[in-house]
């Protein structure tokens, strides 16, 4: 009954245990798992059966996925009885299922243990422990009870801390952030599929986490970068709450996928199979840009998923949309740091291109270099305190000595700005350097004549990317 | 088509140079990986189509964790002119993540306009808590690099 040098390893452990082989044999059977069958001699046939596994429950449409949970009903055998006994309860128990096969293949890499022959399926009798049963110190050590506790405090404090700035996000008189809070407040009460749609920055990583917290908490979530997933990578790192959906029927779960509009293909298909397979279990929180940010990446949504994101839209307006909002915002991002009305100005002309992110991080750099308590317009980002509103180019209407001009607005030598001297600079150059490089029908040292340099700098200004 | 037009290629504008912190002294297999990627005929630099896609050159900051100090990064949309964000890559400690996770939420709270990476071995549910709190692709493989390929820039 026994093969390899796994049986010697497996035997160490005080594990019910046992291996089927690829024939669909039971060729080991550990110490611990005979007494809990009560067996010391051979393995009765319909005992046997009970244990196999069926390979076809190793595959989810046509998915392997080299694990199974099962519930197994062992026939109860009396000792000493060699008759089959129908009376009896049989044993009921959970066991898992892990394919070694995957594992041999892996074995040539080095990246994994060694394993059983190939086709061999280990199986496992135990229960799901709650945590409060689970002997946390005998299992982990002191060390490793304390790490687990510093661990759920720090996400606790992060978790705090992200809350407090969605609540921030929300917060205003205006329309569109009552709107937006509105239909916050409202995904918050109730648990379906949520579509987030904004221009990048906008903070919706914030509010999909406390639209999660409020409308499931305790329930598993998985936030991914969606557009870094193909299916493969998808199924791993969903795992935490794919597993939990295929081998618990009441469990629900939830994934939160960022940049949902740039998911591949193939990853958008094995999301769609998930939300085919536990249409109420599993919930889909994605954020996606809106279409004026969307750009080369932007990959078309498969049906099902964009059906999924019309289920509860929210549109997140852009922050230059929310001027009157920003002096609350802001005080409290900037919490015991006051702000001075010169400082609150500049940030409600400014556009805000990086919308939420970018506000988060301008409030951060002035407490940061705040000397006292109170942020002025120098403290703020240089981006900021020298950004000057473009002028309105509509007509223009003025009136003198009875005469009334309806016209374009006259030029202002204040109204002069450019983005960059240098930029401005070197696209100058390289149009100059293009037009005597055509007319010297691409003779270096003829261009060079023409534009008054020498050959060796035209050179090395064409090899510096024309850049002066 | 004049004889100029072959050389915008050298007129474009030079590629700009990419950053990367490394924090922490664990994971070391994960860096030699790295800088064999980046080194290779498999660097994202590789597959780019054009300059401007990706970076000509890396520049890598080791860092312990505790005398770790990123510095500003541009957060405003012009400042950095389309440039691929700076990475900031985390070797996860072998005692536990609970130190990195705080870590890791204070660098993205005071340091704004990084992508933030995580290498070495972590369980699955470790995983999740690094996802959560801003962690953009974990490698839990030395090999896993050329998943990420497109994060790097491929």
């Amino acid at each position: 009954m026994r093969s390899g040098t796994l049986p010697r390893l497996l035997e160490s452990t005080a594990a019910c245990l046992w291996l089927i082989d690829s024939a669909g044999e039971i060729v080991y059977l550990s110490p611990a798992m005979r007494l809990w069958l009560g067996i010391e001699t051979d393995l009765p046939a319909r005992v046997a059966d009970s244990l196999i596994l069926d390979r076809a429950a190793l595959r989810t449409g046509d998915a392997f996925r080299g694990h199974v949970t099962q519930r197994l009903h062992v026939p109860l055998e009396i000792a000493g009885d060699g008759d089959r006994n129908s009376a009896a309860e049989p044993r009921t128990a959970v066991a898992h299922f892990v394919v070694l096969e995957n594992l041999s293949a892996a074995q040539g890499t080095g990246d994994s243990p060694p394993a059983g022959p190939p086709g061999m399926i280990l199986g496992c009798l135990g229960n799901y422990l709650a945590d409060t049963e689970i002997p946390w110190q005998d299992w982990f050590g002191v060390q490793g009870v304390r790490q687990s506790a510093k661990l759920d405090e720090e996400l606790a404090r992060f978790r705090g801390r992200q809350k407090r700035h969605a609540n921030l996000l929300l917060a205003g008189t205006s329309r569109p952030s009552r709107r937006l809070r509105g239909r916050v407040e409202l995904a918050c009460n109730i648990r379906s599929h949520i579509g987030l749609i904004g221009p990048p920055g906008c903070g919706a990583a914030e509010i999909a986490a406390m639209i999660h917290h409020d409308s499931a908490p305790g329930e598993p979530l998985v936030i991914l970068d969606a557009s870094l997933m193909d299916a493969e990578l998808l199924e791993v790192y969903a795992a935490p709450v794919i597993a939990e959906l295929r081998e618990q029927a009441e469990t629900t779960g939830t994934l939160c996928l960022d940049h949902l509009d740039e998911m591949p293909v193939d990853a958008q298909t094995r999301l769609s199979e998930w939300l085919a397979a536990w249409p109420q279990r599993l919930r889909l929180i994605g954020i996606r840009r809106d279409t004026a940010h969307r750009g080369d990446t932007s990959v078309p949504l498969e049906e099902s998923l964009a059906d999924a994101m019309e289920v509860f839209p929210i549109e997140f307006p852009p922050l230059a949309a929310r001027q009157d909002d920003l002096e609350l915002i802001a005080s409290g991002l900037a919490r015991s740091t006051r702000i001075s009305r010169e400082a609150i100005d500049w940030l409600r002309s400014y556009p805000w291109p990086g919308e939420w992110d970018e506000l988060t991080g301008a409030i951060q750099f002035a407490v940061e270099i705040v000397a006292g308590d109170r942020i002025g317009r120098e403290h703020l980002p240089l981006a900021i305190r020298s950004y000057r509103r473009p002028q309105s180019s509509g007509s223009h209407v003025s009136s003198s000595d009875g005469v009334i001009t309806v016209g374009p607005r006259p030029v202002s030598p204040h109204d002069f700005q450019i983005d960059s001297l240098d930029d401005v600079l070197s696209q100058y150059e390289s149009k100059l350097i293009e037009r005597a490089m055509i007319a010297a029908d691409g003779n270096k040292a003829e261009a060079a004549r023409r534009l008054g340099i020498s050959r060796s700098r035209l050179l090395r200004k064409l090899s510096d990317g024309g850049v002066g | 088509m004049s004889r100029f037009d072959s050389l915008a290629p050298a007129l474009a504008a030079a590629a700009p140079e990419r950053e990367v912190w490394w924090v922490g002294e664990e994971a070391m297999a994960w860096r030699e990986s790295f800088i064999e990627l980046l080194r290779s005929a498999r660097s994202p630099k590789a597959h780019a189509s054009t300059p401007e896609d990706c970076p000509q050159s890396w520049r890598i900051h080791l860092h312990r964790r505790d005398t770790l100090s990123l510095p500003r990064q541009p957060i405003h949309g012009r400042e950095n002119g389309g440039r691929s964000p700076a990475l900031v890559i985390w070797a996860v400690p072998s005692e536990g993540i609970a130190e990195l996770v705080d870590r890791i939420g204070e660098a993205r709270r005071c340091r704004p306009g990084y992508e933030h990476l995580t290498a070495g071995l972590v369980s699955p549910v470790e995983r999740t808590v690094l996802f959560e709190v801003g962690v953009r692709a974990h490698l839990q493989g030395p090999r896993h690099w050329r998943l990420h390929a497109r994060l790097l820039g491929g």
